[in-house]
């Protein structure tokens, strides 16, 4: 399931993968794959993501209802 | 043991050990904190350490099977050796696909430079060994350098091909 509300957050931002990805410790690719769906990130790196970008959890990672 | 193969021993474990180092310091992005590897890339590690591990169990009991018939395709160092390299190499291919071969601190076309000159230099002196060979058995029977060098250049060939398939998906 992708991660569109992450990539709208970045974008929203102005961040490139690569920035985020330096921001929080992670590879670019790691991003990338959270964002495609294909890797379910640690509570500890959701938390980061959120801090870095200035969101919540839920805000980020919280599946909405048609989801 | 003979004198002069300790010294040939200590010497090559010193040469190894600088240049490790100097590709260590030639890989590495300048004025970055070598990094560790992230969470997924961990994950990613973890299962190619398992299919690596899966690998070398099922090359050594085709091994001892082919063992046990007497036919000695390679010597018995040179056959443990194989298992080794098909098992790095499945670990390495898979964590090249994965994304997770590389520290974000690594500069990976640096990486791919030293291990594909390291290949040619190996499979270089396996070729050559085999041509100063007498009889067809001893071409292939204790050539170390070839299969050392045919997994680097086989591991060189998955970084080009993960290049390649970067450069695509980035382009669309």
């Amino acid at each position: 399931m992708k991660n569109l509300k992450l990539k709208s957050a970045r974008a929203g931002k102005d961040w490139s993968q690569q920035q985020l990805a330096d921001a929080v410790g992670v590879s670019r690719q790691t991003i990338n794959a959270i964002e495609k769906g294909d890797y379910n990130p640690t509570i500890k790196l959701c938390l980061a993501i959120c801090n870095a970008l200035g969101k919540t959890l839920d805000e980020l990672f919280w599946p909405d209802a048609e989801e | 043991m003979s004198t002069a193969w300790a010294i040939g021993f200590i010497v090559g474990i010193l040469i190894v050990a600088v240049a490790c180092t100097v590709s260590m310091k030639l890989a590495t992005k300048k004025g970055v904190k070598p990094s560790k590897f992230d969470e997924r890339q961990l994950a990613a590690r973890g299962q190619a350490f398992t299919l690596a591990y899966a690998t070398l169990g099922i090359y050594l009991a085709v091994w001892m099977v082919l063992n046990s018939l007497e036919l000695p395709f390679f010597a018995t160092r040179l056959s443990v050796l194989i298992g080794l390299l098909l098992s790095v190499a499945v670990f390495a291919a898979y964590s090249i696909f994965s994304d997770a071969y590389f520290r974000t601190s690594d500069k990976p076309a640096s990486w791919a430079g030293i291990i594909g000159v390291i290949g040619l230099l190996n499979t270089g002196l396996g070729v050559w060994h085999a041509l100063e060979a007498a009889t067809v058995q001893e071409r292939w029977y204790e050539n170390n350098n070839l299969f050392v060098g045919i997994m680097l250049l086989a591991v060189f060939a998955c970084m080009l091909v993960k290049r390649a398939m970067d450069k695509r998906s980035e382009a669309e």
